[in-house]
């Protein structure tokens, strides 16, 4: 079972943070991922509601401290069937276009822009294939690859919505997006109550280099692998 | 003789001083500190020491005029100048903001045309400047540049195409337009006085050839800091041509062909033995780091913050530093790496933590208050740290300083705003109290995690010897910045964000800025009528508000407030409001 730190935090959030005033925020949840703008998705959880209490929640602990909103570190037990309507959604991809990098709060973490390209760098051209490849336990780097030159495996952390354990695939293994999908669908559970068991109304969706996230089958598979970050299993509630 | 100067020397002829000896004593005062303290004392000490300082130091550039600064020091000969913001390193200062090298550079020419070293910090820097530096004076030596912007390599070629005395040039950390790598090609083939030669974060090719030559001929190199283009096969034929230098910084470190190259990069650091500060190593493996074994005896600075190692890989590189006193990691390394550093560096005085995923919460890797703690144990001495982590406890934190009470700069950086003790779910004030309380010689502080007005309370009370302090995503109302704005008698620096802090904060400080350098606060709850009001009672304060697009009219988004003898800025953008 794999234990995941998850805050629901505004880190992913385009918001400001300006004011503290979070209730102002609307969040928009795209119906239509198109390729070409970031796939955004969030169950509104933001909109005038607290962050979900969990075990740790702040407000029992703190009742009476004025007026601050925080976020209760989500622990997962790894049980499935207790995320399907999670409001503190651990990881809400909310991409605002504005926002140059990845992460949404403007400039945090504190560190110099310079980092941070290095550290794109460095997680695009992981080339310490030997020593990560024996002491990883994670997915902590999506990709690593053996070797110098060409790199003989591709791994991509790949997570199903609602699931609490990621699993880790080689796009090597894979030469279309139809071989990829019915991978996946043996890799994650389907057995779930409320879930129907209609593939089609699954979306896969990938991280690019970029940080957008984009609707997977748009572009060719070749270009695809080449700038996938991570994957996520998307169920359609929209079908 | 300058009338104006014999004219001092006359009214100094009747003091028991003569001149000339407190001129020749003064020459020996280099920190500016001192010398402002000297230039206090009486007239004619403060004329005896504005002709005998030979570098100035000016932190903030607004805060005085170019002209200014060359009617009371005539002999500069060398020019520090930081110009923006320092959360403008975070993207939180728009472009265009300013800081603009090229008025000063005007004076120069004109004033000191001896002027033999510039060092820039959060400058705006075009080609034109650095040509135009470079034509002026033609003395010029040292050319440092650190989070600058707005130049390209074309610069820097003119750089070493015209300043035929280089010792120094040292390109660290800037957002520079980086066209090719033809700029280190454009040194004269008989040039050899470089000494100092840092490119470690440009990413172009050089002409590794060119480079190879420039370092055989430049006998006094003692720095040497490539980038990630240069390879673990080439390092060696840099090497073997620069055996006085004291620090290195390497390129990739990544071995292309295991076997034959690694006796002749054994052989290339067995020479380095005058090494004390190693840095790059990016793409470094456990197959290629024992060639460095031999090197780290002596080594003091080690910074491995490019290089993703692991705990293992760091044990065992340690064991071989036992003179570390300044350690640099990735948090690859993991609190298992950070308990090699407890056991294995016993004279460690500063340590920096970075992130590798720092934007991906789901990580979790990295480091926790286990190997804070471990650390702490091991390295008494501890009086640095930086540290970024995505957990931490009070308990944690207390231990830590009072294994370490020698803290002189604290920064800890919790990455998720607002996060409480992970065990407890208290705010974090018991750990920042404790710092302030315990680390009696704090003088730079940030705090993060949950925090209410406590943590401000004890900072204001107990941190007397606080000169800067970061905040970010805390407090709960007014009252905590009123505390410490009301304590730390030597506060100079005051940077905020995102923090519940509005006017009556502002204004409770009114008193204290003039003291200050600067202060900082955005995404607070300032308004443009508490700006107007602190401008209105210290006109000696340049009140700034950086105007957000699409905020709104009476919120103050980003003020920025600094002591000026200046006036106000004349080189504003439309986003900055003067008040």
């Amino acid at each position: 079972m794999e234990l995941q730190l998850g805050l629901a935090l505004p880190v992913h959030s385009p918001l400001k943070l300006k004011g503290f005033d979070l209730n102002d925020h609307e969040v928009e949840v795209l119906n239509e991922p198109v390729a070409s703008e970031p796939w955004s998705y969030s169950s509104g959880c933001l909109k005038g509601e607290k962050w979900v209490k969990n075990k740790r929640s702040s407000e029992e602990a703190f009742g009476d401290l004025p007026q601050i909103t925080t976020f209760p570190l989500t622990l997962w037990n790894g049980q499935p069937n207790e995320d399907d309507d999670r409001k503190g959604e651990k990881k809400p991809h909310i991409l605002d276009k504005k926002e140059e990098e990845e992460n949404h709060v403007v400039g945090w973490p504190p560190i110099k822009s310079w980092r941070v390209k290095q550290l794109h760098q460095h997680h695009d051209h992981d080339q310490s294939g030997q020593i990560n490849n024996a002491d990883r336990t994670s997915a902590h780097h999506q990709r690593s690859s053996t070797g110098t030159g060409s790199s003989n495996s591709l791994y991509v952390k790949v997570k199903m919505k609602g699931v609490a354990i990621a699993r880790k695939i080689d796009l090597r293994l894979y030469d279309s997006y139809q071989a990829l999908t019915n991978s996946l669908i043996t890799m994650f559970p389907n057995g779930r109550q409320n879930i129907d068991n209609d593939c089609a109304s699954y979306a896969l969706t990938y991280q690019d280099k970029d940080g957008d996230w984009l609707l997977a089958g748009d572009v060719p598979w070749q270009t695809f692998t080449e700038s996938v970050q991570r994957l996520e299993i998307l169920r359609n509630v929209d079908g | 003789m300058d009338p104006e100067r014999k004219k001092v020397l006359e009214r100094v002829a009747v003091s028991t001083f003569p001149d000339e000896v407190l001129e020749r004593v003064l020459v020996q005062l280099k920190s500016h500190k001192d010398r402002s303290s000297v230039s206090l004392v009486c007239h004619s000490w403060y004329d005896a020491e504005r002709f005998s300082r030979t570098h100035v130091f000016i932190a903030n550039c607004y805060s005085v005029t170019p002209e200014i600064v060359s009617r009371r020091f005539p002999n500069i000969r060398s020019v520090s100048l930081k110009g923006k913001p320092r959360f403008s390193d975070f993207n939180l200062v728009p472009p265009k903001w300013g800081a603009d090298i090229r008025s000063w550079l005007v004076m120069f020419a004109a004033k000191y045309p001896f002027l033999e070293e510039l060092r820039l910090k959060r400058m705006t820097v075009t080609d034109e400047s650095l040509e135009f530096l470079a034509l002026s004076c033609p003395n010029f030596k040292g050319l440092s540049l650190l989070s600058c912007d707005g130049f390209s390599t074309d610069g820097l070629a003119a750089i070493a195409t015209h300043c035929k005395n280089l010792t120094e040039l040292d390109i660290q950390e800037n957002d520079l337009n980086d066209k090719s790598g033809s700029w280190l090609s454009c040194f004269p083939e008989n040039f050899s006085s470089l000494e100092v030669l840092n490119f470690a974060n440009l990413s172009n090719d050089v002409n590794f050839e060119a480079l190879e030559r420039l370092v055989s001929r430049c006998k006094s190199l003692k720095v040497l800091k490539v980038n990630r283009n240069i390879t673990l096969e080439q390092l060696p034929r840099l090497l073997i041509h620069a055996p006085l230098l004291t620090e290195l910084g390497t390129g990739s470190f990544l071995q292309e062909h295991p076997a034959c190259q690694y006796s002749e990069l054994e052989n290339a650091f067995n020479k380095c033995m005058n090494l004390n500060t190693l840095s790059g190593l990016s793409e470094v493996t456990a197959l290629s780091l024992p060639a460095l074994y031999p090197t780290c005896a002596n080594l003091t600075f080690l910074n491995l913050s490019c290089a993703a190692l692991q705990s293992g890989e760091l044990a065992k590189l340690l064991v071989h530093c036992p003179c570390l006193r300044r350690l640099w990691v990735l948090d690859t390394v993991e609190d298992k790496g950070l308990e090699a550093v407890g056991s294995n560096c016993p004279l460690l005085e500063e340590l920096r933590v970075f992130p590798t995923d720092p934007f991906d919460e789901d990580t979790f890797h990295g480091v926790t208050e286990s190997g804070f703690i471990a650390v702490s144990y091991g390295c008494r001495r501890l009086s640095y740290v930086l540290y970024f982590c995505r957990q931490m406890t009070n308990a944690a934190v207390e231990t830590i300083v009072q294994n370490c009470p020698d803290f002189t700069h604290f920064r800890l950086c919790i990455m998720n705003p607002w996060q409480p003790d992970y065990q407890t779910n208290e705010p974090m004030d018991k750990a920042f109290c404790a710092v302030v309380k315990t680390c009696t010689r704090l003088q730079r502080l940030a705090v993060s995690g949950l925090l209410t007005d406590l943590t401000f309370e004890y900072i204001g009370k107990y941190a007397k010897n606080l000169e800067t302090l970061s905040v970010a995503f805390a407090g709960s109302s007014d009252w905590g910045m009123q505390c410490v704005l009301g304590g730390c008698p030597k506060l100079r620096k005051l940077e905020i964000r995102d923090c519940p802090f509005g006017n009556a904060a502002l204004l409770s400080g009114l008193d204290k800025y003039e003291s200050m350098r600067s202060l900082w606060m955005s995404g607070c709850k300032v308004t443009m009528n508490g700006c107007r009001l602190l401008a209105k009672e210290m006109p000696r304060l340049n009140v700034e508000v950086i105007k957000v697009d699409g905020s709104n009219e009476s919120q103050a988004d980003k003020v920025y407030v600094y002591r000026s003898v200046a006036g106000p800025r004349r080189d504003a953008p439309p986003f900055v409001l003067t008040l």
